[in-house]
């Protein structure tokens, strides 16, 4: 616990210094801005920012792109409140609430329990990765090629057994992300491998113009039909802050949304969506008036935004200690410290303990930033959304071939880009989800190296993943998420078959 | 219907990558080759477009996302110039192709004023040259014009 602490002070002593202050105030101001514009993301806006990166020390690069993830939680509450508008899919539940609240006159009191909710979770799940992810890094300091390849694995299922309405379709798109991350060179044999001839494909398909096609061009493309003139609802400066009774009611909704978030977080696949929608009904269970649910309750801002910041956050515990993405936030990240030379892994935290805990220290004092840019600042943000969509989607799609072209230099990368732009439309449009394919991306190089190797090590038998102990707890857990998620499909189909049966 | 679709490309895909990975060994001599991982995941991947594709004509998926394609003609336009772009980005350069294109989206097909449209692509340009061109020093596609 000492070691913990020690370490986060020597990470204060980077993110204290005035660069890691600017990158995390360009971070969370941006993470802000992305999260209050409709149609575009975090996990956009951090793939759109990455080549930005590429000049950048690695420590200073991921706590700037960790506070674009963060501060898009904080951002996406403006739109909820005042347009109606969710910024993001965390904040739909904020919207339902929030948005009451302002048109009775109570935008103020909404965005500040937002605002100090995030905050407090936001805080709070900083503290336990302080502790737990270096916990979690140490025991995994034990696992051979076996348990990283059944961990990178159990990633993959997981994020697509319950990040997605359909299990099917989830691993229907990282089979095929799977498959992509595969063309180009052998990295054992030194061959290439499904180019189908093509030069531009020896060097493999690059996750950056993948996540930016998927995310950044994608999302605009499908965001293109957005109201241009929405009606923002008014907001003053002494309406912000909420009185004492208000805070006595929403204390409860913050610690349980928190905590709620922060697990879910930790899961990966689940996300912050899924965080503050289970955050915001568990709250009308717990609630002494479950009625104002829908028509402007507090506490159900309180309770989703407070889960889905401390989400934000937990999603950084098996990133960190063990190298997994839960979502595309954190595969962007990763995918971040590749690209700057660093391997993921349980011996981060070692290896690169200077940017480990720079980072971590650097979310305390963006969090501090979020604050007070959500408090006294929010209506200045809240100007921002005077701009229409229109004109910012034009210079989106050009920062983003941009940026694709910034990574190599090529005009097939950009091709590439709008490529998996289309995809990404295509996807959103007909529901196939796109974290998978990231997902994959990102995790394949892990999974085949390390499968080849313990192959390698048996003499072909599979046995050697269930004679280790560890090993097999991971198989299983694999096996669970595949299990579970399909469970669950059947059992609520089977419920609604006799609710209609009943019906009839 | 569109998961049938999805599926049969997916199919596809998979049908291709094992094609071409007809000349690349599956076993060497001590551990797996190039071609072991590609050939299960395309293994896996064609069950599940399989499964999928049952699940579909058996009418059963969990939950059918609604498939709203209301915006299909704007995003065909945006897709286009996007293509268009890319075409002539070699000669065009960046910075004046994306201006163009910002413009065409503007005033082309939002129909917004034309002022505020220049505006946006200046400001566009401007970030685009200050941050890549100068600070990244990345080598952008230049036009005739040197920018």
């Amino acid at each position: 616990m000492m070691d913990s602490l020690t370490l986060l002070f020597h990470g204060f002593e980077t993110a204290l210094t005035p660069t890691g202050l600017l990158f995390t105030f360009i971070g969370v101001l941006l993470g802000q801005l992305i999260g209050a514009l409709p149609g575009i993301g975090p996990a956009a806006g951090m793939a759109l920012l990455l080549p930005v990166t590429f000049g950048m020390q690695p420590n200073f690069a991921v706590m700037m792109l960790a506070g674009i993830m963060y501060g898009g939680q904080y951002g996406g509450t403006l739109t909820s409140v005042l347009i109606n508008v969710p910024g993001e899919a965390s904040s739909v539940m904020t919207a339902v609430d929030g948005h009451q609240l302002a048109k009775q006159g109570h935008a103020g009191k909404a965005l500040s329990v937002a605002a100090v909710g995030s905050f407090i979770a936001g805080v709070g799940a900083v503290i336990v990765l302080v502790f737990a992810a270096p916990a979690l890094s140490q025991f995994a300091l034990s696992f051979s090629s076996p348990e990283y390849f059944l961990l990178a694995t159990l990633g993959l299922t997981a994020s697509a057994g319950f990040g997605s309405s359909s299990i099917l379709k989830a691993l229907l798109v990282t089979s095929f992300g799977l498959l992509i991350a595969l063309i180009g060179t052998d990295p054992m044999a030194g061959t290439p491998r499904m180019t189908l001839g093509s030069q531009d494909l020896l060097d493999g398909l690059d996750f950056l113009p993948v996540a930016i096609g998927l995310f950044g061009i994608g999302e605009v493309l499908a965001s293109l039909n957005t109201p241009a003139d929405a009606k923002i609802e008014k907001m003053r400066m002494r309406d912000l802050w909420p009185t004492w009774s208000d805070w006595v009611a929403c204390r409860m909704a913050i610690l349980r949304g928190g905590i709620i978030g922060f697990f879910i977080g930790v899961m990966p696949g689940a996300g912050a969506a899924v965080a503050s929608l289970m955050a915001y009904f568990t709250e009308r269970k717990f609630s002494k008036h479950p009625e104002k649910f829908g028509h402007g309750a507090l506490d159900a801002i309180a309770a989703a935004e407070s889960a889905n910041n401390a989400s934000a956050h937990g999603a950084f515990i098996p990133m960190l200690a063990l190298g997994i993405p839960g979502g595309p936030g954190t595969a962007v990240m990763l995918g971040a410290l590749i690209l700057a030379g660093i391997r993921p892994g349980p011996a981060l935290m070692t290896e690169q303990s200077a940017l480990v805990w720079g980072l971590i220290a650097s979310m305390f004092t963006g969090n501090i930033m979020l604050l007070i840019l959500n408090l006294p600042l929010a209506p200045v943000f809240a100007s921002v959304l005077r701009i229409p969509y229109v004109y910012i989607a034009p210079p989106i799609l050009v920062l983003s071939l941009v940026g694709a072209f910034a990574q190599t230099f090529s005009l097939f990368t950009v091709g590439t880009a709008v490529f998996f732009g289309i995809l990404g439309y295509l996807m959103i449009r007909t529901g196939f989800p796109r974290a998978p394919l990231v997902l994959a991306m990102v995790l394949t190089p892990i999974m085949e190296s390390s499968l080849r190797q313990s192959l390698m090590f048996s003499e072909g038998s599979l046995l050697i993943f269930v004679q280790r102990p560890i090993a097999l707890i991971l198989l299983c857990a694999v096996t669970l998420s595949l299990v579970v998620p399909i469970y669950l499909s059947l059992a609520s189909r089977r419920r609604l078959t006799t609710i209609s049966e009943e019906e009839v | 219907m569109i998961e049938i679709i999805a599926s049969l490309i997916v199919l596809a895909v998979m049908g291709v990558a094992t094609v071409s990975l007809a000349g690349d060994a599956y076993w060497t001599d001590f551990s797996p080759g190039p071609a072991f991982m590609p050939y299960w995941i395309a293994g896996f991947g064609a069950v599940i477009a399989c499964l999928l594709i049952f699940q579909s004509i058996r009418g059963r998926l969990a939950v059918s996302d609604e498939i709203d394609f209301s915006d299909l003609k704007p995003a065909g336009f945006v897709i286009a110039l996007l293509c268009c772009l890319l075409a002539v980005m070699p000669w065009m350069g960046m910075i004046i192709g994306s201006s163009v294109m910002i413009l065409v989206m503007l005033v082309g097909m939002q129909r917004r004023p034309v002022l505020p449209s220049l505006l946006t692509a200046a400001i566009t340009a401007a970030i685009v040259y200050g941050v890549f061109e100068i600070w990244l020093n990345v080598d952008l596609p230049r036009s005739p014009l040197g920018i």
